[in-house]
């Protein structure tokens, strides 16, 4: 008499089926557009001030400075700025928005203030006002 | 004799599919980055022109200097982050929203430097800040 064969079946079905809400989650949460922060950006850490909990404003300009061998790199909307595009990039969001326009700066934390001055002598002379500094929020003590 | 038709079944090939949705969900893995938990701290920067009311009674001024290599004085008395700290808590708890803080940062001292004193300024509830560069 033949022995009738066992076959073992995987059930796939399933298996597609987590897979494919894994994608989807995966996809929705994936950013698809430019990042207006610098990831490389070393911050300066916090403790004690709130963290932001929405995000900056969709107007606010967000300036990143990191030191490279001793020079100063902008970075805005992925992109790098000279002090001098930085400069009419504040002019441009002022006559466009208004001087309360917030700016936030992301500067590495060992970057020397007198290259954070420079960007807030342009803030001053745009007529800017609301400037923010940013640091990475470590929790309270 | 009844020959059965063999019913011929239409087999997707869901190997090669099964391995695209996995490649794909491989790509969403590695290319998700971890949020970076901000804090942002609001500052003043000096007005070119400063327009001040006579009849507005004036604030108390805080001036705190911050130096290199970590260090820093309030009112020209040399003290640590911590003192600064403990100072600037007092000063806060007795009369916070009138108090404004001047901070004045040495050119070669950093931005962690200015921001641990923003730091330690929020967490006295002192808001009014000020920040300018020692000449």
């Amino acid at each position: 008499m033949r022995k009738r064969e066992e076959t073992l079946e995987v059930p796939l079905s399933s298996l597609i089926d987590i897979t494919f809400l894994l994608i989807i989650f995966f996809v929705v949460t994936a950013k698809m557009q430019t990042d207006v922060i610098d990831r490389q950006v070393d911050l300066a850490k916090s403790y004690f001030i709130p963290p932001l909990t929405d995000g900056p404003p969709p107007e606010a300009i967000t300036i990143n400075v990191r030191e490279i061998n001793g020079d100063m790199m902008i970075i805005v909307a992925g992109s790098r700025y000279t002090l001098a595009q930085v400069g009419q990039l504040l002019i441009m969001a002022k006559n466009r928005w208004g001087n309360s326009v917030p700016i936030v700066l992301r500067c590495d934390s060992q970057l020397p203030y007198r290259e954070v001055q420079r960007i807030n002598e342009l803030v001053g002379k745009a007529g800017l006002y609301r400037v923010s500094h940013a640091a990475v929020d470590y929790g309270r003590d | 004799m009844a020959h059965k038709k063999s019913i011929d079944k239409i087999e997707t090939p869901l190997s090669a599919l099964i391995d695209v949705v996995f490649l794909l969900l491989m790509y969403f893995i590695s290319s998700q980055q971890p949020e970076i938990p901000e804090a942002h701290v609001a500052i003043n920067l000096p007005s070119p022109s400063a327009i001040s009311n006579p009849q507005q009674a004036p604030p108390q001024l805080l001036e705190i200097h911050v130096l290199p290599n970590f260090q820093y004085s309030i009112q020209n008395t040399p003290m640590s982050l911590d003192a600064v700290g403990t100072y600037l808590q007092r000063v806060g708890a007795l009369n916070s929203k009138d108090t404004t803080v001047i901070i004045k940062v040495a050119p070669d001292a950093t931005e962690g430097n200015l921001v641990s004193v923003l730091d330690r300024c929020n967490k006295a509830n002192l808001s009014q800040l000020n920040v300018m560069m020692m000449q």
